[in-house]
């Protein structure tokens, strides 16, 4: 039961008390009726609220797939209440914020559904920033007419969508590429080979013998091959730093470059930092997909510290080549010309 | 496609609400990089089907209440056109909260309606609630078994019309009453008492009105308690252009409820009428039995009988100025009866011979001192001589009037003696019971109990009251008829038939020369402050003190020719008494309704000078006073008046008078008469001291020259609180040029309305009052925040407090123009100009900025050293702000 509940109750039982002393001492045989009448609100509220609540369905639904901040995020809540008593006060217990920012305080949101009807809701959250939005209804209520009991009912939802923080228009730049010498690599048109698996696939004739995948090849009796990226496909790595008063600034310049890398068909690589271990993890970004990929682990894993770690990956890459830092709001790489 | 997020986009003019909900949005946006908008639900909040189901609710309620009321008392009114405009006035109420224009027009009109329907139908609606009212008096004499004959003047006799018009009069009333009760904030608690508490007229005497109308009233509780319970029934016109869903923003929690919703509302709504009609057909049965029969008597319903007997015959002004008064009398109290409503039950049964061809007089209650209005039983002291108790006044007319009584008197002695003596037995029902009720002249009159005892025998002293015990008891008086048993008290008294100055002839008794002396020490006082007004009363009714004001007085004249001139003495000062009974009949009028008199207001100044209109305390009251001016002692006197009529409409008991009667009756054939006395015989009346004999009764209440009136004008049911003069108290002459005025021009019609003019008056003065002491407890409040905030040692909002105090004076002075001045505003507005147009030196107003900055937002706070600083800047500033000028009328600029 609710504190506010109690209180209801009291200053109910003392209006009862009240009028029953009044019948007591003027013999006032309507009052009586009425003090029935009292006694029996309370049971006919509850009662019409619970009967309410068996025929009462909930969806909260989030249409977007994705967004662009600044924008519009809308959350829609139908209840649906197919008994005829209407339901006056539901009141819904809810969290939303953005990842990258301190939580909001709790939400309270008190919605009614009118019997026989189904009443839609659409609650408009206007978000600023990138970053990952999340709502969480954690407890919902429904609470009779006269505010005597309040039920909980089993409803719970949580969803994330992550909003993309908007395109910047960057400057006119120049994409360079100094060569990369590794003896274990064989020339060829392409770019040299790397460690880095791109995928299984059929024998094709004049594959290396020593791509064969031995172990796939035996289970499915067919020849499979281990294609490797070449490292002309894999030659920039997006290293985003995600630090406080730049951290949208960042986020667009990442985004912005990405994309940009995309449209000049270039793969790459973005570094995020697992700032628990203090390790790299490159994810490789081929298109679209990969980048929001990308982003959205940016989103969840905020490569805020990177500077420190950033040293220790210049020992992976001594001459940084291909290397495209974000920074401070700005993009730092010797491999472009003209970077903001 | 993305839309961008920005608040306020459109350029339209913001409300102080908008403008903050859209700063605080902008603060969370940067904050916490996301916030929730306005929660839609899909269409536009139906404002009018809202509006409308509030004004279905305000009807029922109405509808319901006065339906139920004059069904009740079995009234018949137009069903249609009752119904019809109540509804119509229900929905015109309910949609003065649509929007600000039909809030402040709709008011207004709704107002102006209301008087001008008043005043056009004035006497329909008076017939129609006087109508009414003599039903409920009908119902309720019935009821309390009253012999009530309480009758209200309907001018109009056409019920079904005026029941109609009083009808829709008052649910006018009500549905602006109920619109601020159910519109404004859906309070049962309010609604059930203005319309539950009118009822309990009719359920008061177990009346119970129709059931529809029951269940009109019942669905508009349930609705409003459940709605009200609930919290979604608001939409104030002020939050018009604010959503739908309302936001409060709390440390804890941001909580988002929406207003109100009219599907639900309308949903709740029928459901409770469905349930009422359920409910009351399923408790019918309980109305059925007569559940008060059951139950045991206690006394707080008796004492509320009592109060409902009170309001119900002296209306509602008579709860303001209560005391015991039995018929009109109250021990001297006077002024504080506005209307006399005898309910003509028995108050005395009287037993006696009548013997002459005047009314008898029962004196119960002597009034000789007055002093506010009122007569007292004593006379107090003045610091230097001691007062004189009731009882030595009583004490000191032992003797009076002359009755030449044996040395050793019994009831032969008298029986037999040369004086016409009589004997009365009388018995108390329902009259005071601190008071005997004795005859003129009577033995025992004025006298003791034990003091006459010792001259007669106990069988005509005071008899028995039951509950005494039975070895206590005294055995009753000859009279016996076998039933004096049945009386709680009652006794006998032997008197000296007083005939209306048949004889005056002076008694030489050396005794009453000393008494006589007391008397006009005593019996001429008058109030100093009501000197002025009781000359100008005689100036005005040309009567001359100097010729009733004598040095010379008589016990026993000595000769022919001191009789004759103690004749003409006597002569000229009943010659006065005379002339001022002939004043007062001709220049005054009697009514049982005069209206309560102002508070702080003599009664007999007002009465001589304003109300010009009374019942006979008035007129007693008022001669005591004037008489005592001209010289004459005067006494105020209560009891009971039987008239010739009432006591030959008597029941005879017996033709024999033995026992009853010295001689032989004057009327023959007269014998044994019970005459019962009820309250409409209660009355006031003045003594007149004649040297040399006594008191006498005098008689100074004109005859009523109408049908007794009970004032029920609607509008004077408030005139006890305002104290103005009831609209149609008076005669028919009166009201008859009050309709005549009514259909006369717009002027007179208007000036009709000064009845308004004083309460008006008062509510303008309580508003002012308001609104200075509303001033005066914010700035008191202020004071105390402060000292208490110095008392903690919170010198940073003590600094505010100082702060904000200086800024609001900036403002009034012009010197600042921003609706919400930031304190860069405040320090910027310095340094350009300064509080009087010197500019702020630079280093002051950082080191006000700077304070004030730290004070409000910062965790630390600010020093004492700091604070007292800037607490004497502040002070500096605010004085130069008071030597400055106030800038002329600078156009006040609008805030971007």
């Amino acid at each position: 039961m609710r504190k506010r509940n109690l209180v209801y109750i009291i200053t109910y039982s003392l209006a009862v008390f009240l009028i029953l002393l009044g019948t007591v001492f003027y013999r006032q045989s309507l009052l009586t009726v009425l003090l029935l009448l009292l006694l029996l609100l309370p049971v006919i509220s509850i009662s019409a609220t619970a009967a309410a609540l068996r025929k009462l369905t909930i969806t909260v639904e989030m249409h977007q797939a994705e967004i662009t901040a600044p924008n519009e995020l809308r959350v829609l809540f139908r209840l649906k209440n197919d008994s005829i008593f209407p339901l006056l006060n539901l009141d819904f217990l809810f969290t939303f914020g953005n990842g990258f920012f301190p939580s909001l305080p709790p939400q309270e949101l008190t919605l009614f559904a009118e019997g026989r009807r189904t009443r839609e809701y659409t609650l408009p959250f206007e978000v600023a920033a990138a970053g990952m939005f999340s709502i969480h209804i954690d407890e919902v209520y429904a609470t009779d007419f006269l505010h005597f009991y309040s039920f909980r009912l089993p409803f719970r939802y949580s969803a994330e969508l992550p909003v993309l923080p908007p395109t910047l228009e960057l400057p006119p730049i120049t994409l360079g590429k100094a060569l990369i010498e590794s003896e274990d690599s064989e020339p060829s048109p392409d770019g040299d080979l790397t460690q880095d698996l791109l995928e299984i696939r059929e024998y094709r004739p004049g594959d290396r013998l020593k791509d064969i995948h031995w172990k796939m090849t035996a289970k499915t009796d067919e020849l499979s091959v281990k294609e490797y990226e070449r490292a002309r496909d894999l030659y920039f790595l997006l290293l985003p730093e995600l630090e406080g008063n730049f951290l949208q600034r960042n986020l667009s310049l990442f985004f912005s470059i990405g994309k940009r890398l995309l449209k000049e068909q270039e793969r790459y690589r973005v570094a995020i930092y697992h700032s628990g271990d203090r390790s790299f993890e490159f994810l490789r970004v081929g298109n679209e997909e990969d980048l929001l990929q990308a982003l959205y682990r940016l989103y969840l894993e905020p490569s805020e510290r990177i500077s420190t770690a950033y040293e220790s990956l210049s020992e992976q890459y001594p001459d940084m080549q291909g290397v495209i830092r974000i920074h401070g709001g700005q993009i730092l790489s010797s491999e472009l010309s003209g970077a903001a | 496609m993305a839309r961008t997020i920005t608040v306020n986009t459109k350029q339209k003019k913001l409300s102080t609400a908008e403008r903050r909900e859209a700063e605080k949005r902008a603060e969370e946006q940067a904050r916490y990089g996301v916030t929730l908008g306005d929660i839609s639900i899909g269409r536009k909040p139906g404002r009018f089907y809202l509006c409308f189901i509030r004004a279905i609710l305000i009807f029922m309620a109405c509808f319901g209440m006065l339906g139920a009321l004059v069904s009740s008392f079995n009234l018949s009114f137009s069903l249609p056109l009752v119904a019809g405009s109540l509804f119509a006035l229900s929905f015109l109420t309910a949609f003065l909260y649509y929007n600000k224009l039909t809030f402040y027009v709709g008011y207004f009109l709704i107002f102006a309606g209301f008087i001008f329907f008043s005043q056009a139908l004035y006497w329909y609606i008076n017939s129609g609630y006087q109508a009414f009212m003599n039903e409920v008096f009908n119902a309720y004499s019935d009821y309390f078994r009253l012999l009530s004959t309480r009758e209200a003047t309907e001018f109009i006799e056409n019920r079904y019309i005026t029941v109609s018009v009083a009808m829709i009069f008052m649910g006018w009333f009500f549905c602006i009453l109920l619109n601020i009760s159910i519109s404004g904030y859906m309070n049962m608690p309010v609604t059930f008492l203005l319309t539950f508490l009118p009822l309990q007229i009719a359920f008061y005497i177990d009346i119970v009105p129709p059931l529809p109308y029951l269940c009109l009233l019942l669905a508009t509780y349930i609705s409003v308690t459940l709605l009200g319970r609930s919290g979604h029934f608001t939409l104030p016109y002020r939050q018009e252009r604010l959503h739908f869903f309302q936001r409060k923003r709390k440390k804890k929690s941001h909580i988002h409820v929406y207003q109100a919703t009219s599907g639900g509302m309308l949903q709740v709504s029928a459901y409770s009428i469905g349930f009422s009609a359920i409910f009351l057909l399923l408790t019918a049965g309980i109305f059925a039995n007569d559940l008060n029969s059951r139950y045991i008597s206690n006394t707080v319903k008796n004492s509320t009988d009592r109060i409902i007997k009170a309001v119900v015959q002296g209306g509602i002004y008579s709860l303001f100025n209560r005391y015991n008064a039995t018929g009109g009398l109250a021990r001297g109290q006077l002024g504080g009866i506005g209307n006399v409503n005898p309910d003509y039950q028995t108050d005395l049964i009287v037993r006696f011979v009548p013997n002459n061809s005047d009314g008898v007089y029962l004196r119960s209650y002597i009034g000789a001192y007055y002093e506010g209005s009122s007569f007292q039983a004593f006379i107090p002291g003045d610091g230097e001589t001691p007062g004189t108790t009731a009882e030595e006044l009583l004490e000191a007319e032992n003797y009076l009037p002359r009755l030449a009584l044996p040395e050793d008197p019994d009831f032969d002695d008298m029986y037999n003696n040369d004086n016409y003596t009589s004997k009365m037995w009388v018995a108390n029902l329902d009259a005071d019971p601190g008071s005997d009720y004795l005859p003129y002249f009577s033995v025992q009159s004025s006298t003791k109990r034990s003091g006459i005892a010792s001259g007669f025998s106990d069988e005509f002293s005071r008899r028995v009251e039951k509950g005494l015990p039975e070895e206590g008891r005294l055995p009753l008086g000859t009279s016996d008829f076998g039933d004096e048993e049945d009386y709680d008290e009652c006794y006998e008294v032997l008197y000296l038939p007083y005939e209306s100055l048949v004889s005056y002839n002076p008694n030489p008794d050396p005794e009453l020369e000393e008494y006589q002396d007391f008397v006009y020490e005593h019996y001429l006082q008058v109030p100093e402050e009501l000197e002025e007004v009781l000359d100008d009363f005689c100036e005005e009714a040309d009567l001359d003190p100097a010729l009733t004001r004598s040095t010379k007085r008589m016990v026993a004249p000595s000769d022919a020719a001191e009789l004759d001139e103690y004749k003409r003495l006597q002569q000229i000062r009943l010659g006065a008494a005379a002339s001022l009974k002939r004043y007062f009949a001709t220049n005054f009028d009697y009514t049982m309704s005069p209206g309560t008199t102002p508070r702080g207001t003599d009664v007999v100044e007002y009465f001589l000078q304003n109300q010009k209109r009374g019942f006979c305390a008035h007129f007693a009251s008022s001669s005591t006073l004037i008489l005592r001016h001209l010289g004459i002692p005067t006494r105020y006197v209560e009891g009971y008046a039987m008239t010739v009529s009432e006591i030959m409409d008597g029941t005879p008991l017996s033709n024999s008078t033995e026992g009853w009667q010295s001689e032989t009756p004057e009327h023959p054939g007269s014998g044994i008469v019970e005459v019962e006395v009820t309250d409409g015989s209660a009355h006031a009346w003045i003594e007149i001291w004649l040297d040399g004999y006594g008191w006498i009764p005098y008689e100074m209440t004109p005859p009523s020259s109408e049908e007794p009136m009970v004032n029920l004008d609607l509008f004077s049911l408030f005139s006890g609180i305002f104290n103005t003069r009831p609209r149609n108290v008076g005669n028919t002459t009166t009201t008859t040029t009050t309709t005549t005025t009514n259909n006369g021009s717009l002027l007179s019609g208007l000036g009709s309305l000064s009845f308004l003019l004083r309460p008006l008056a008062i509510l303008s003065a309580a508003l002012v009052l308001f609104l200075v002491s509303f001033s005066i407890f914010r700035a008191l409040r202020e004071e105390w925040r402060l000292l208490m905030a110095l008392h903690s040692g919170d010198y940073a909002s003590s600094l505010l407090i100082r702060y904000r105090r200086f800024v609001r004076k900036m403002r009034s002075r012009g010197r600042l123009m921003q609706d919400n001045p930031t304190v860069r505003d405040c320090v910027n507005a310095l340094l350009l100009s300064g509080p009087d147009d010197k500019p702020l030196p630079k280093e002051e107003s950082d080191l006000l900025g700077s304070c004030v900055s730290r004070a409000a937002f910062s965790k630390e706070g600010i020093s004492p050293a700091q604070y007292k600083e800037c607490k004497t800047l502040i002070r500096k500033l605010g004085q130069r702000l008071k030597r400055a000028k106030k800038p002329k009328t600078k156009k006040k600029q609008k805030s971007i």
